[in-house]
């Protein structure tokens, strides 16, 4: 902002000078002006104070007029001076601001090239990055392995250097050159020290990653077994042999040998839990058909082993080996026993629901019986039959006594077979005790069906598994094995209280109808019997049905052993069992169904042994079936004794009884039992009836024969 | 006295035997107020003149029974249940056969409240049976006659069954084919309080017994059906809410008896034709905690000694009282916190021996009786005895071994 000033042109002269001196002289003349403020004299013409007015008076005052004249004179050069100056000064001003405008123009211009060549630098240099980040990219992978590639061509370089040193040294010695060889070995030395202390082996990242992948691979069925053990002794056995090898060359010292030993005993470890893992889970989830290829496995596996064991002797490899697969054996049996756990679950529902749709009358109980040792035995045997491809005698492991305790004895002998036998047993046993009864005709079919398991194919079976797994009969063998007669009084107990369960349920299915029956008559007040209750002829029916079914897989007398009944027992033996009692003489007079035997029955009591009245059932047709018939007269007892009864009740339960006496002699094994039973139902009838007056007996034996 | 008393240290008090001459159902514990060891029996006498409840005191000095005899008319009892807070009052369920016009005989179970008259000892003194006579009842005694306190007729009562005195209050359950009956026997008075129906839904079912739950001051009551279940009522809850314990199936036939564990909530036994004892838990009432299959016939009553709950007793139709241990489910402590407790060597070694001991077990079975036995009932005072009855009316007191009472005690 010069310009308007040089235009502004003051004809005080004072003020362009200051004006002037601030533009050339800033700085200075504030102090001057400082300088000259603190004397102010109006009368100097150059000071800052100068007044005009004072100073014209002061001349007019003092001067004379030549002075003044004088004064005039110098004043006006001096105005004219400073005016030229001025006027110099504007031009020479004037023509630097030309020469700049100048100047500024020539920028200008020459700022317009200079932006378009940076803006050609800065297309060229992203051009670069671009490229730098391409190259970066593809290079950058392989940075790493460049580098480690880099740095183990150096170590091996280094390696070489100290693997050819005893070479070189002994050659430089030969050659007689001892100051060469002496600075080789200080020089090696040093290094060979500073590594000394580094654990060589735990950090091999090579061996790592294989056992890394094996456990990867051990945790699926995806790939075949064969393929899992190939790949393990292929890369990481083999390597773990050349290790060996190479390091016991090269350290023969006692203590990296120790080291070598930890490190190798560590990746053992390992591996062979990694392979236990994949072999247990193959014994275990293969189907039925993976016994050979697992055997295959297992063999190639110890095959290999063995062979790293006679490199290796410390660490009982080939021992740990056997164990692996003694293990991965025993799960195999272990899952084979498994299956035929369900396939017992499977046959034992099939044939209840079978038992339950189907009617007493429409099914052969002995066939269905035999069909269901049939499917058991057979599937034992099938399953045994399976397990023997580990005993194959190409196999490597098959004849190590380790295995064949483990396997054959304890495994397949003890857990499998013995097992198994027993929960067979106790299963069935199992039914007896459930609160809502199974079907009465299971019980009784599952107590022969253990029986018969017993007789014929226990013994079979431990047999068949001795001779195929080469038990042998030592001390030892047999205390791991249950024993085949412990298993046989299992299967005893089984089916007595299958047995007895059954008799309880069928039992207690005549005696419910016996109870409501009972429960529901009013027999306080009725007329004369004409005819024999319809649910006592009822029960006699059902008799018939419960004998038949009996008697078609018991013998008559009770019997320990013995063939399968059924077979041997005529077709007609439960019609002629539904036959009525023959009238003679002597039975007539044994039994009259008459009240007055209280005194009889009191006799009974006192003069006999306590009649064990609902004793365990034996394996025979008549125990059975009088079991259930003593139940039924019991229960008929207690609900008789529950009531009150007129003349005409007693005189029914009369009736009932001898009807009762004249057709269940046939079912039952000891008459007494029954002849007691019912002279208690009868003496406790009367008992409890009001006005006992009994019927002629002959009238009671007329209705009987017309019924 | 000194030798005697050695050698019962050692061997078991023989059982004592008493006998009526008619057959017998009803039997009770009285739960005296002298802490004498008393039982109620009652006869069942369809054509007797006078059936009776015979009053027994056992002596325990010299092993045999003292008895008051109270006249019961013709009627023949069927049940009998003493007040646990009044041994004074008793109950009856009872058979009574009218003859009228003498052709048309009808027979009617009722029930009835009974006060025992005061004995009064200057003029009836306790008749003495010792155990060797006892099978043969003196008929010497005078017989006392019982005050009735009455009975109330009930709407849709059918047979009444037995009747179940509260433990604390004086209050009732009849337990009848119409179901079961509150009754409210304060102040002189019996009076229905509330009446919970014998339904199911719209089966209809018959109770045969029924016990209180003496836990929480004994607001509950569960009842034994005829279709095999149980069914538990809340007194406090209106009848029409149904029952709040339901056990289906609990035996395969009827069940006969129930009864509360006195020590350990929510756990009852019961029993039934089947023969099964089941013990329950009626917070899970789908299974049974256990079962014990000893009779061979119908199991009539069960009931869990008053002090020690893993005694067990239970009688049957095959003529067999049980007495079972069911150490494992019963408010006992385990075995391993005994053996934390004490460090007793030789207690180990006793243990390592019969390691047997300690489980559940059968400890002892009577039999003395030969024919069923319809109650077998714990002392009231004496958690050491109890007493059975068999329907030929032989009684027989007996007493828990003494090497089980042992092992329990110390």
């Amino acid at each position: 902002p010069w310009t308007p000033l040089l235009f502004q042109a003051e004809p005080d002269r004072s003020s362009r000078n200051s004006r002037l001196r601030s533009f050339y002289q800033q700085g200075q003349v504030e102090s001057d002006a400082a300088s000259v403020g603190l004397n102010v004299d109006p009368c100097d013409i150059d000071g800052a104070g100068f007044d005009p007015e004072v100073y014209l008076s002061k001349l007019l005052q003092e001067q004379p007029l030549t002075s003044l004249m004088a004064k005039e004179q110098q004043m006006v050069d001096q105005i004219r001076q400073l005016d030229s100056d001025m006027q110099t000064l504007v031009y020479d001003n004037y023509s630097k601001f030309i020469s700049a405008t100048d100047t500024i123009r020539k920028m200008k211009s020459d700022f317009h090239r200079m932006e378009q060549e940076m803006n050609n630098l800065a297309e060229s240099v992203s051009a670069m990055s671009q490229q730098a980040a391409d190259v970066r990219q593809h290079v950058g992978g392989k940075r790493a392995e460049l580098k480690r590639l880099a740095g183990v061509s150096a170590l091996l370089h280094k390696l070489q250097y100290l693997l050819d040193l005893p070479a070189r040294l002994t050659e430089l010695r030969r050659e007689g050159a001892h100051q060469q060889a002496i600075r080789a070995w200080q020089q090696a030395d040093r290094s060979v020290r500073r590594s000394a202390e580094l654990p060589a082996y735990q950090a091999d990242p090579r061996m790592q990653r294989l056992l890394g992948d094996l456990e990867a691979q051990a945790g699926s069925l995806q790939d075949d077994v064969l393929q899992f053990v190939d790949q393990g002794c292929n890369h990481l056995v083999s390597e773990l042999c050349i290790l060996i090898a190479v390091f016991g060359d090269i350290f023969p010292s006692p203590e990296s040998r120790a080291k070598l030993e930890a490190y190798h005993e560590s990746v053992m470890r390992s591996y062979l839990a990694i392979v236990s893992k994949r072999f247990c889970l193959e014994a275990r989830e293969s189907g039925g058909t993976g016994d050979s290829l697992l055997v295959r496995a297992c063999d190639r596996f110890h095959r290999k082993l063995q062979a790293m064991h006679r490199l290796v002797t410390e660490g009982e490899l080939s021992v740990r080996a056997l164990a692996v697969v003694c293990d991965a054996a025993a799960e195999r049996a272990a899952a084979v026993r498994a299956q035929l756990d369900l396939r017992l679950t499977a046959a034992l529902s099939g044939l209840r629901s079978q038992l339950a749709t189907a009617g007493a009358r429409s099914v052969s109980l002995p066939q269905l019986m035999a069909g269901l040792l049939t499917e058991l035995v057979d599937a034992v045997k099938a399953a045994l039959a399976g397990l023997q491809a580990f005993l194959a005698t190409d196999v490597s492991f098959s004849l190590k006594p380790a295995f064949r305790e483990r396997f054959c004895v304890r495994a397949v002998r003890q857990e499998l077979l013995a097992g198994f036998l027993n929960h067979q047993a106790t299963q069935c046993a199992r039914l007896a005790q459930l609160s809502p009864t199974p079907p009465p005709l299971l019980l009784l079919l599952l107590s022969r069906y253990c029986l018969d398991f017993r007789n014929s194919s226990l013994h079979y079976l431990c047999t068949l598994a001795d001779e195929q797994f080469l038990v042998p009969e030592s001390p030892q063998a047999e205390a791991l094995v249950t024993p085949v007669s412990e298993l046989s009084a299992v299967y005893s107990d089984s089916a007595a209280e299958l047995l007895q369960a059954y008799v309880c349920a069928s039992g207690g299915t005549l005696a419910g109808m016996l109870r409501k029956s009972v429960d529901a008559r009013d027999w306080l007040q009725g007329i004369e019997p004409r005819s024999v209750r319809a649910v006592v002829k009822r029960v006699v029916e059902d008799l018939a049905g419960i004998d038949a079914s009996v008697s078609s897989l018991y013998d008559e007398a009770p019997s320990g052993g013995g063939g399968r009944g059924g077979g041997d027992r005529s077709s007609d033996s439960s019609a002629s069992r539904l036959a009525r009692r023959p009238l003679t003489a002597a039975s007539r007079s044994q039994w009259s169904a008459t009240p007055s035997t209280l005194g009889n029955s009191l006799l009974h009591r006192l003069f006999s042994d306590k009649v064990d009245l609902l004793g365990p059932a034996e394996f025979g047709r008549a125990s059975v079936v009088s079991g259930v018939v003593r139940l039924a007269l019991k229960t008929l007892l207690e609900c008789v004794r529950l009531k009150t009864f007129g003349r005409y009740g007693l005189q029914q339960v009369q009736v009932d009884c001898h009807y009762l006496h004249a057709f269940l002699w046939r079912y039952v094994s000891d008459d007494s039992v029954v002849h007691f039973l019912l002279e208690e139902i009868l003496a406790s009838a009367a008992h409890r009836c009001i006005d006992p007056v009994s019927m002629e007996q002959s009238v009671v034996e007329l209705i009987v024969e017309r019924d | 006295s000194i030798i005697k008393s050695e050698i019962k240290m050692d061997i078991d008090d023989p059982p004592v035997i008493y006998g009526l001459e008619t057959q017998a159902r009803a039997l009770c514990s009285v739960p005296a107020l002298d802490d004498s060891q008393q039982f109620i029996i009652g006869t069942q006498g369809l054509r007797v003149e006078h059936n009776q409840l015979h009053l027994l005191t056992f002596d325990a000095d010299s092993n045999s029974v003292s008895k008051r005899i109270f006249d019961h008319g013709r009627d023949e009892i069927w049940s009998v249940s003493v007040a646990p807070h009044n041994p004074n009052l008793c109950a009856t369920v009872f058979n009574r056969v009218t003859m009228d016009s003498g052709t048309n005989p009808s027979v009617a179970k009722r029930w009835c409240l009974w006060k025992l008259p005061e004995e009064e000892d200057n003029q009836t003194p306790r008749h003495r049976n010792s155990s060797e006579d006892a099978l043969t009842s003196s008929s010497l005694s005078s017989v006392e006659s019982l005050q009735s306190i009455g009975s109330i007729e009930l709407e849709q009562q059918g047979e009444p069954r037995c009747l179940a005195f509260h433990p604390e209050r004086a209050e009732a359950v009849l337990v009848s084919d119409g179901g079961l009956y509150q009754l409210g026997l304060g102040s002189g008075a019996v009076r229905l309080l509330a009446h919970l129906p014998a339904k199911d839904g719209r089966s209809q079912l018959r109770y045969w017994h029924a016990a209180w739950n003496p836990h929480h001051s004994a607001q509950q009551v569960i009842a034994a059906c005829d279709s095999g279940g149980l069914r538990g009522f809340d007194v406090r809850c209106p009848p029409s809410d149904g029952p709040v314990v339901v056990i289906d199936n609990a035996h395969n036939g009827q069940a006969r008896c129930v009864d509360y564990n006195p020590n350990k909530q929510y756990y009852l036994a019961s029993s039934g034709d089947d023969g099964a004892i089941r013990f329950w838990d009626t917070r899970q009432p789908s299974n049974p905690v256990k079962m014990l299959r000893l009779h061979k016939h119908w199991a009539c009553c069960v009931q869990f000694n008053p002090y020690h709950d893993q005694l067990v007793l239970s009688g049957g139709t095959d003529a067999k009282v049980y007495l079972t241990n069911n150490r494992s489910i019963s408010s006992e402590p385990v075995l391993s916190l005994d053996d934390d407790l004490d460090d007793d060597d030789d207690d180990d070694d006793r243990r390592q021996q019969q390691p047997e001991l300690d489980e559940d077990r059968t400890v002892s079975v009577v039999e003395e009786h030969e024919d069923s036995v319809y109650a077998a009932v714990w002392c009231a005072t004496d958690p050491w005895l109890f007493a059975s009855l068999s329907y030929d009316g032989r009684l027989v007191i007996s007493h828990v071994p003494k090497s089980e009472k042992y092992r329990i005690l110390l």
